[in-house]
């Protein structure tokens, strides 16, 4: 495969010129004609009981068409994968997120004007917001109608017999680590446009992630408001930005589409800043119980793992984050033993949803964090522990994952290599040096029934292509890498291609863009139905020029003999040949693929992932004993991605992958106190600017999946999830603190410091 | 609601120069995205803290999302939409795109109108002077690092 | 978020100005660069009547070199202040202060004048309506209680400027007009102590320019700030110092500054006892840092924990004097 023309090169992005100049039309920038603009109001508290909710001076405001409450949900509608969240909450309100009314008007102003005078009356009831006071018998309950604040999500992976090999172990570390909430933060966000037609089919202008599954929870909303039957399209703007924010469908949504059919105008949504900090759902925070133990040799031999996720006071992606978290924790190097429990638990604060990493990153910190605590104990120099345990192409890991491709080793070793390790490894002046690992899934993601994404091909009569893909592109280059795989098996180039990605009207079927699948699958989808399209050519093509198809090849939109370079046929020609022939031919092609990857199983086994990603981070800090502030001096991350499709898009996916890693170690969080949100604006949260970048070394490691389109795997997810604990790692290598919760604030450092000055002072006295 | 004066104001945005009515409390931003229709100047915070607003006034960034339109009368507003000429892109945005150092894009207009300013007062910025011009627009997706790099390769560049 | 409904002015000549803020005396706001006040419009912190508008008067601008004093007006962008060589020469904590604020798009739309004269911040009142209709209200909103500090009788929130507190170390004085009346007072003067009402400025009055006393001798000056981000960020901890060296290499003249650590910048009164007459030394600087510490009132009500903070105006203020005697061999 080395005469590739457009695969494996730095293409530039498709969508990149009309962004650059203004042109891309986001959400913020749709207007229709006739349009209303919509506002929610919140309750004012955590927890409350609703005693009175009047909305008639709202109504009475000019230019108010419409205001609505929990009243105005037919029944009893709700959504979310436990069907416990109305889109308008009645009689209580158990989150300061929770949406009590909305109104639709003639212009924003006036919506928000008109919220304003809606009377609310509350009696405030006591709030639960730690999810261990929680779980305590006797604790409020959150949802009065359920036994217990604990969700029925029994997540629970047993692997060999950890009790024993515990009682052989020659080391056994324990700690407790814990994870802060941190949210999306994209630039653009979030809002829906919402419009029934007269036939109220509903047109819905979205930025989602999931079009096929949001189509499919509009569909069974619009039955349970009495439309049955209805047909639902979904019109993608430009998505400002997605890191897993837009893989649920939100209240808003509903209540844009409730507002449409009352109003029966379309009515449009966008959350200002302060809404979509305390609005949408951030990253779960985790409390995580870990041990591990290895061998007298450094083998591993058991990891057993327990954790708490605060729920929030409803539910979404965030409480299946365990099904991901299960993978480091029986797949991350080779460990025979594995024990796993995870309890989701109901409070009043905001709920929690997918973000980029998908609970790797919680779990990968407490491994990695706890794989350094043992290798200190078994006198080993962690990377010789890390190496020693490495996983390996063709291992079959406790969780049943058939890893295929891994290039982990090989990217051990260049961050060895690069961090200059050796020499700067436990010198303890302040600076250290500190490595962590990540095995994300890569080829695909059963989650749900199918792992499956359709494409579409058809070309003209000159030549071009119109690719219609199900798969979602929220910025990450998916649009890109499809074109190129496309214009790679059709020898045309890449401006011949187009690719339509935005409406399901035309876009075939596609679970959506979640666990770095889209490079994989819906790139293994264009490359089927590519392949369709150039058989189809090369026999009109063989036709005309007396050939045998297999000896014909096509570049630069010439069809011609691999013997004779002399005899061709431009394509173009062909495409015509077929069009104008009698009887002749349409070059259409469908392709759906699913990869054949497995559901888990009963007890959470099975091969979940075609192939798996892999990849290393190092880092070297420099630790202020005075301040506690941790500044990054070098910065390696290398990853196995299989093939680099395009490497230039890939680097882009671990530049920023990392530095959202290194918000989340360092700084981001989102500071509750008793549920209200007191830092919901980016002056207050600390999303990293350019000057808090460290020099990131972006390595990339081919390692040539075989299942992959053109080798490739995934990268969309893995950048951030070993920043953090290769970070602490990195602390604790050069002022010997270990900081046990996210994020690695300086005032964390600095008590840590002080504790341990204590500590050893009292030491050396005694 | 209070009844406001209206006033007309005459703004010259991209060296054209365009009648507005206009209440006094409206940002630029909302003037430009709402009335003039100019809809690349994004709005990502509405608090001064994104940078996604950014226009160019008189050359200068500004955010134009703590900026008074009533105050624009006279001054020279440069929004993204100015910057390609005759359908071609300014070497500015095409850095951008060569370079990779746009992904969702939501940062872009912002990030390439400071980036510009910077290169007009400053034709061979070193990397921190780079870094420090643009560390008031904030970018979720990339990372800066391919932002810096497509500023640089403009960086001493005869123009 | 939308701006409240206002009418706007804007006066072309000073005395213009004077007159209209005397004509509509506490109904009327004024709006330099407005990277502050826009903000708190938009959260209906303040909702006046009228909005004036000052950047159009000229005699606001400038950076003037008299032989007595250097005078800055309040219009001149943070930017200007940061590139003046002879800031950074003569003043390095003036120009160090103005490096640090913010990042640079808003220090070119923000004023020196704006900057003074921004009001204190808290994480429970620089909030949206949205959020802070569920808090219950506090004395800087009126109310009779303090959420972040429980039980606290007054307020406690944080005045976060980073010029004023450099501007101190260096005992800036401000002229401040009104109709048919100007004064002149130390810029420590411009602040009450008071949370609720951190400002003395009256309501009528236009802030016009500042007055930098020129030094002669050995001295040096510095100015040093914590913030979580290498940019955009307020300081979380901060301090300007000022020391001037007599013929035999000793201190002669110090002054230490904190920013950050309560409603308005404080003077580490003790400091120039502590430190006069000894060489610039670290442990001197130690004893002077003390006392900022002592003086600082960590709250948590900033993106930091309070007592982490106050640790850290001890650090900073180290730092600052350590920076003052660097600067000082420089100048020598
Ligand atoms: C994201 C962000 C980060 C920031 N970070 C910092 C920081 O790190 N450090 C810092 O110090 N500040 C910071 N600020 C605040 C602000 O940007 C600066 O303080 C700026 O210098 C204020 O100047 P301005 O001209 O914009 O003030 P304006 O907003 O115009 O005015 C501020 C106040 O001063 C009054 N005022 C202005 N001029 C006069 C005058 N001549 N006479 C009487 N009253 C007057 C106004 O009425 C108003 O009350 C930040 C702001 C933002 C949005
Ligand atoms: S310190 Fe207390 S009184 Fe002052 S603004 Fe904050 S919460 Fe209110
Ligand atoms: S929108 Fe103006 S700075 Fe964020
Ligand atoms: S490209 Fe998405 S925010 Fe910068």
């Amino acid at each position: 495969m080395s005469d590739l023309t457009t695969v494996g090169k730095k293409i530039t992005k498709r969508d990149a010129p009309l962004k650059v100049t203004g042109g891309a039309t986001y959400i913020q920038d749709l207007k229709i004609p006739g349009m209303l603009y919509g506002g929610i109001l919140y309750g004012q508290y955590a927890h409350a009981k609703i005693l009175k909710l009047d909305t008639a001076r709202a109504e009475r405001l000019p230019g108010v068409t419409a205001v609505i409450t929990a009243a105005d949900v037919p029944n009893d509608f709700r959504f979310g994968i436990m069907k416990d969240n109305p889109p308008l909450k009645g009689g209580r309100v158990r989150s300061t997120r929770d949406e009590i009314a909305a109104v639709a008007a003639t212009s924003a102003e006036i919506a928000a004007a008109a919220l304003e005078l809606i009377e609310v009356e509350y009696e405030e009831l006591p709030g639960i917001f730690d999810p261990l006071e929680a779980m305590k018998e006797g604790a409020p309950l959150v949802h009065e109608e359920m036994k217990s604040n604990i969700l029925k999500m029994p997540w629970k992976l047993v692997c060999g017999d950890v009790e024993s090999a515990k009682k052989e172990s020659a080391y056994v570390v324990s700690d407790t680590f814990r994870t802060q909430w941190v949210t999306h933060c994209c630039l653009g966000t979030s809002g829906c446009l919402a419009a029934l037609d007269t036939s109220n089919n509903l047109t819905m202008y979205s930025n989602t992630q999931i079009p096929s599954l949001a189509q499919n929870d509009y569909i069974e909303a619009l039955a349970a408001f009495g439309l049955k039957g209805r047909r639902v399209r979904i019109i993608q703007c430009t998505i400002g930005g997605g890191f897993g924010s837009k893989l649920d469908t939100y209240a808003y949504e509903y209540i844009a589409i409730l507002l449409s059919m009352k109003t029966r105008k379309p009515v449009k949504f966008i959350f200002s800043r302060e809404e979509e900090f305390f609005a949408t759902s951030p990253r779960q925070c985790s409390i995580t119980k870990i041990s591990q133990g290895c061998d007298k040799d450094g083998r591993l031999t058991f990891r057993e793992v327990e954790m708490v996720l605060d729920n929030g006071a409803y539910t979404s992606w965030g409480a299946t984050t365990p099904s991901v978290m299960m993978m480091p924790i029986s797949s991350l190097y080779k460990v025979p033993n594995i024990k796993y429990v995870a309890q989701c638990v109901y409070t009043n604060n905001t709920y929690s949803q997918a973000m980029r990493g998908y609970g790797n990153p919680q779990a990968t910190f407490a491994i990695e964090s706890s794989l350094d605590q043992l290798a200190e104990k078994a006198g080993l120099d962690p990377y010789e522990l890390r190496f020693r345990n490495a996983n390996e192409p063709g291992e079959l890991t406790p969780q049943n994952f058939q890893v295929t491709s891994c290039g982990m080793k090989e990217c051990m070793a260049e961050v060895v290599k690069r961090l200059d390790w050796k020499g700067k490894k436990g010198n303890g002046n302040g600076r250290g040096v500190g490595m962590a690992s990540l095995i994300h899934v890569g080829g695909g993601a059963r989650v749900y029934k199918s792992d499956g994404c359709g494409t579409i091909i058809k070309m003209d009569d000159r030549g071009k292509v119109d690719v219609l893909t199900g798969a979602t592109e929220i910025g990450q280059g998916s649009e890109t890498v499809i074109a190129q795989i496309v214009a790679e098996v059709l020898g045309v180039t890449i401006d011949d291609i187009n690719v339509i990605n935005n409406d399901t009207d035309v876009c075939p079927w596609d679970v959506g863009a979640h666990a770095s699948r889209s490079t994989f699958v819906a790139g293994n989808s264009a490359l089927g139905a590519a392949q369709k399209i150039r058989e189809k050519m090369l026999a009109v093509a063989a036709q005309n020029m007396g050939e045998d198809p297999a000896s014909l090849d096509i570049k630069n939109g010439v069809v011609f003999s691999m013997q004779d370079k002399e005899k061709s046929m431009p394509l173009s020609k062909v495409l015509r040949k077929g069009h104008y022939t009698p009887g002749g031919k349409m070059f259409m092609a469908e392709h759906f693929y699913d990869p054949p990857n497995e559901n888990f199983d009963k007890e959470f086994k099975g091969n979940l992932s075609v192939s798996y990603a892999y990849g290393v981070h190092g880092v070297e800090v420099e630790v202020d004993r005075e301040t506690g502030q941790v500044k990054i001096l070098n910065y390696i991350a290398a990853h196995d991605v299989g093939k680099a499709i395009n490497p230039m898009l890939l680097e882009g996916q671990i530049y920023g992958g990392g530095l959202m890693g290194i918000g989340y170690a360092l700084g981001e969080t989102m500071i509750y106190e008793k549920g209200h949100l007191k830092n919901g604006n980016f002056l207050d949260y600390k999303m990293p600017t350019a000057k808090d970048v460290p020099p990131v070394q972006a390595v990339i490691v081919e390692t040539d999946e075989q299942a992959g389109p053109f080798g490739a795997k995934g990268i969309g997810e893995p950048g951030l999830v070993p920043t953090a604990p290769a970070i602490a790692n990195a602390i604790y290598d050069a002022v010997g603190v270990r900081i046990r919760e996210l994020p690695i604030t300086p005032e964390k450092v600095l008590r840590a410091l002080q504790e341990k000055a204590q500590a050893d002072a009292g030491r050396s006295g005694a | 609601m209070k009844e406001m004066k209206r006033y007309s104001l005459t703004l010259t945005v991209n060296n054209e120069t365009h009648a507005v009515v206009t209440p006094p409390n409206r940002t630029l931003l909302e003037v430009l995205r709402d009335d003039l229709q100019l809809t690349g100047t994004k709005e990502g915070c509405g608090e001064g803290a994104c940078g996604s607003c950014t226009v160019l006034v008189d050359g200068q960034p500004v955010r134009s999302c703590l900026t008074l339109a009533v105050a624009m009368e006279g001054r020279k507003i440069t929004t993204i939409e100015g910057l390609a000429q005759g359908g071609k892109l300014h070497p500015i945005q095409a850095a951008f795109v060569e370079n990779h150092a746009i992904q969702c894009g939501f940062c872009g207009p912002g990030m390439i109108l400071t980036s510009q300013a910077l290169l007009n007062d400053n034709p061979t910025p070193a990397e921190g002077e780079i870094r420090r011009a643009i560390s008031g627009n904030v970018c979720r997706c990339t990372g800066y690092a391919k932002i810096v790099k497509a500023v640089q390769s403009l960086a001493g560049e005869e123009r | 978020m939308k701006l409240p409904p206002f009418e706007y002015l804007e006066p072309s000549t000073v005395p213009e100005a004077l007159s209209m803020l005397d004509a509509y005396r506490d109904t009327v706001q004024i709006i330099a660069g407005g990277t502050e006040v826009v903000n708190r419009l938009k959260l209906r912190l303040i909702s006046p009547d009228y909005v004036m508008n000052i950047k159009k008067l000229r005699d606001l601008e400038g950076i003037v070199d008299h032989e007595q004093s250097i005078i800055i007006g309040a219009n001149v962008s943070v930017n200007e202040i940061r590139d003046s060589s002879l800031l950074q020469h003569k003043y390095k904590a003036v120009a160090e202060a103005a490096f640090q604020v913010a990042a640079p798009p808003l220090a070119n739309m923000g004023t020196i004048g704006g900057n003074i004269l921004q009001n204190t911040r808290c994480q429970f009142y620089n909030q949206s309506e949205i959020v802070l209709k569920g808090l219950e209200v506090c004395h800087k909103r009126g109310g009779a209680i303090c959420l972040a500090v429980k039980g606290g009788k007054r307020c406690f929130s944080v005045y976060l400027g980073d010029m004023a507190t450099a501007l101190i170390a260096f005992d800036a004085q401000c002229v401040l007009e009104k109709s048919g009346a100007r004064r002149t007072i130390p810029i420590i003067d411009l602040f009450t102590g008071q949370g609720t009402q951190p400002l003395s400025i009256e309501s009528n009055e236009l802030l016009t320019g500042i007055i930098i006393p020129k030094q002669n001798g050995a001295y040096g000056s510095a100015y040093r700030k914590l913030r979580v981000r290498g940019s955009m960020d307020y300081p979380l901890a901060s301090a300007a110092a000022f020391l001037a060296l007599s013929a035999d290499g000793k201190i002669a003249a110090s002054r230490l500054v904190i920013g950050a650590s309560g409603p308005a910048p404080r003077i580490v009164a003790g400091a120039p006892a502590a430190l006069s007459g000894k060489l610039p030394e670290d442990a001197d600087f130690a004893a002077a840092a003390e006392m900022a510490y002592e003086l600082s009132e960590g709250v948590d009500n900033l993106a930091l924990p309070g007592d982490y903070r106050k640790k850290m105006v001890r650090v900073f203020a180290q730092r600052a004097l350590q920076g003052a005697r660097t600067d000082m061999k420089r100048g020598m």
